[in-house]
């Protein structure tokens, strides 16, 4: 249900995307179609499937907007009082909501 | 040399003579900058390595030189200690502990942990211990005494005293148990470092969220013996003070110094907790830490000043008695704990020579005091953002707080709002440096404020005892939520300032080539010049760093380590789904091929030039 809302709010927004520089470096772009294969399958059509993902990703959203939300998913992870009080901080939601865009976006275009 | 630095030399020499033989073996080990022997790198917290050869002008081409992964998820404060030709590195929950032959491509030579069957030694099991652990199941590191020990404090509180060389336990003792009515104590744990004085070892205790009243305790090194403990608030023999001889502001404390600021008996789960980095200066056998909030932290159940809760103590570690004491923060309504680290520098503060203790407190302070008479001699903001008192009273010590942002005086069920700094302080438990070339602080800060709303609870022993409903944003006219800067602690002023995108949750390290070392929660490990703030390296960490870093040398070669690891696997959220494994990009399947990858955990990754 959350993946649909996440799906429609990314149609409405689509054509206001304006596309970054693909800054992320290789080793950030394994570690992602790895994490993907090992959630999906460990094979050539989803090694296309995961690397056109992460493409799709990197055209949307800075390397260091990457890395700012994988930051603030670990800290959603560690689920303690001080980690729980970042979940209200302002810039975690907003870059949570562009990852979750790019994410929904690589979907459409992906799998 | 500068004349500072010669000054420190010859301070520290002229206190040779004068201390006790293991003591006297650890000051010299702490003196080898080619080993790292306690977790501050020495009793003075300064964080400082003498080592030059990485330097401003190479560290741009710093390259890994190799890598340990520990295992364990979630969070790794703390930092290895380098003992000879081997490293000692710590983890997580459950707190394993690994010695490693630098001499051998770092095999493992031995591995402890102190969980068996589930259990800890304390015979709380490792979930129970979790089920009341503050903060991503951390620990802060081991230390070493120079009979040949590695002291860990396990989160259970258990003190395990393990062979440097074997690995094998020379006795184990449980501080404080983790349980509930079974032992009739609430819920503490241990998370701070096991700290070595002469023939001792002391802990301090955490668990102030918990409705703990904490205590620093005192054990024989050798035997495992209980030499004293000092609580932080209760009667006076409990704290070990002399109402005639313990002094605060200069002056004797008096009888009862600590019932009369307690209603009734709420000093009895009065919190003030014990888990920073700690201080000693050998040459006036003195010991120094800082004492955690009081609870709960809704204030308007505890009218009174709440001593000697949010306190630098210094105290005689032989026997435990207060020399003075100075509440930063009385009548806490903030989550303010003042444990942060104790860092003793000889320095001129207003043109006099001085013995100095200084201090970075949550509450958006920092202190320089004379650590040998407790007298107060700079007080001032460290974030310009800090808006809850206006200025510390320096005749008196007290902060003037202002009504706006008084959550006891706006009262219980109404939320107080754009209170900087939020509860995680200024600054939290990640340690400054002292950059001993420049005279400068090197300080990883938080910039965030808050909105607090106390509300009544009920203590019950071994859960949770909050009392306050928080949301936290960054600090006005920005969206960054750290800082790391450069502090001048005679003048009480920053000198330079990096905004970070997150809080600055690692401890620094100010090296001889004129460079300081930090990381970042996006998981950066970063060199900056010491003097400017100029970034001169970054390198992208498998985690976000929340540890230490430290330098040591190994066959003429220098060495740059930090711990990484901050909750899970980014990649799993990121690339499966972050709340719903389920729900990630295209996941049909199980998980099975991650849990290789994830096991990797921790990290500690060492650098050192090409």
């Amino acid at each position: 249900m959350l993946k649909k809302i996440i799906l429609i709010s990314f149609i409405m927004t689509t054509f206001s995307i304006t596309l970054k520089a693909n800054d992320f470096p290789t080793l950030a772009k394994s570690e992602f179609v790895f994490a993907c294969m090992s959630s999906n399958q460990s094979n050539r059509d989803f090694m296309a499937k995961c690397s056109c993902a992460i493409d799709e990703i990197a055209k949307r959203i800075s390397y260091d907007e990457y890395a700012q939300a994988e930051a603030i998913a670990r800290l959603w992870e560690g689920a303690s009082p001080r980690e729980e009080a970042f979940k209200s901080v302002g810039l975690s939601k907003e870059r949570m909501d562009k990852l979750f865009k790019a994410q929904a976006a690589s979907e459409l275009e992906c799998f | 040399m500068s004349i500072l630095k010669k000054s420190i030399i010859a301070s520290a020499a002229l206190a040779l003579p004068l201390a006790v033989s293991a003591n006297s073996k650890i000051e010299r080990m702490m003196k080898d900058p080619s080993q790292w022997v306690q977790q501050s790198g020495d009793y003075a917290g300064h964080r400082y390595s003498a080592l030059d050869q990485i330097n401003k002008s190479n560290v741009g081409s710093l390259k890994v030189a190799w890598t340990f992964s520990t295992g364990v998820l979630r969070g790794h404060e703390g930092g290895p200690l380098v003992i000879g030709d081997t490293m000692y590195v710590h983890t997580a929950i459950p707190n394993i502990v690994y010695a490693l032959d630098l001499n051998d491509n770092q095999r493992i030579m031995w591995k402890y942990n102190p969980v068996k069957g589930g259990k800890y030694p304390g015979g709380e099991t490792m979930d129970r211990v979790i089920s009341v652990m503050c903060c991503d199941n951390v620990n802060r590191g081991v230390n070493y005494h120079p009979n040949g020990t590695i002291v860990l404090h396990a989160a259970d509180t258990s003190v395990i005293a393990l062979d440097a060389k074997t690995g094998k336990e020379k006795w184990v003792t449980t501080n404080l148990h983790a349980g509930t009515g079974k032992y009739g104590v609430s819920a503490s744990t241990g998370s701070g470092q096991p700290f070595i004085i002469k023939d001792m070892v002391g802990v301090g205790c955490s668990g102030a969220e918990f409705g703990v009243r904490c205590n620093w305790t005192q054990y024989d090194i050798n035997s495992g013996k209980r030499l004293w403990r000092a609580y932080s608030m209760g009667p006076d023999k409990d704290m070990l003070v002399d109402p005639n001889k313990t002094t605060s502001m200069l002056k004797p404390i008096g009888k009862d110094s600590s019932l009369k600021t307690w209603p009734g008996d709420a000093w009895k789960i009065g919190g003030g907790s014990i888990w920073g980095f700690y201080g000693y200066d050998s040459s006036l056998n003195t010991l120094y830490y800082g004492t955690g909030n009081p609870s709960t932290w809704n204030p308007v159940v505890r009218p009174g000043d709440n001593k000697w809760s949010m306190t630098i103590n210094a105290r005689n570690p032989d026997n435990g008695m207060a020399k003075w004491l100075y509440q930063m923060t009385p009548y806490d309504e903030w989550d303010y704990d003042g444990v942060n680290e104790m860092i003793l520098v000889d320095m001129k503060v207003k043109g006099k020579n001085r013995q100095a203790l200084v201090h970075f407190d949550r509450n958006g302070f920092a202190y320089t005091m004379d650590r040998a008479s407790g007298e107060l001699l700079v007080a001032e903001k460290y974030d310009p953002a800090v808006n809850w008192a206006t200025h510390v009273d320096m005749k008196t010590g007290r902060p003037q707080v202002v009504d706006r942002y008084s959550t006891a005086h706006q009262g219980e069920d109404v939320n107080t709002t754009n209170i900087c700094p939020a509860a995680l302080g200024s600054k939290d438990q990640q340690p400054a440096a002292y950059d001993r070339l420049s005279g400068l602080f090197m300080v990883p800060t938080n910039h965030v404020c808050m909105d607090y709303e106390p509300f009544k609870v009920d203590y019950v022993a071994g859960n949770a005892y909050v009392g306050a409903t928080l949301s936290m944003y960054p600090a006005p006219g920005g969206t960054h939520l750290g800082n790391f800067i450069a502090w001048d602690a005679d003048k009480g002023k920053i000198v330079w300032s990096n905004p970070e995108p997150f809080s600055v949750w690692s401890g620094a390290l100010a090296t001889a080539g004129g460079i300081t070392f930090y990381g970042t929660l996006e998981g950066y490990a970063k060199a900056v010049e010491s003097k400017t703030g100029k970034e001169l390296f970054k390198f992208k960490t498998p985690s976000g760093i929340i540890g230490n870093f430290m330098a040591y040398s190994h066959k003429g070669k220098q060495y740059v380590g930090i711990l990484s690891g901050v909750g899970g696997w980014a990649g799993i959220g990121l690339a499966a789904g972050l709340t719903d494994p389920t729900a990630g990009l295209g996941a049909v399947g199980a998980y099975s091929a991650l849990s290789n990858h994830t096991a990797l955990g921790g990290v500690l990754t060492v650098f050192a030039l090409p």
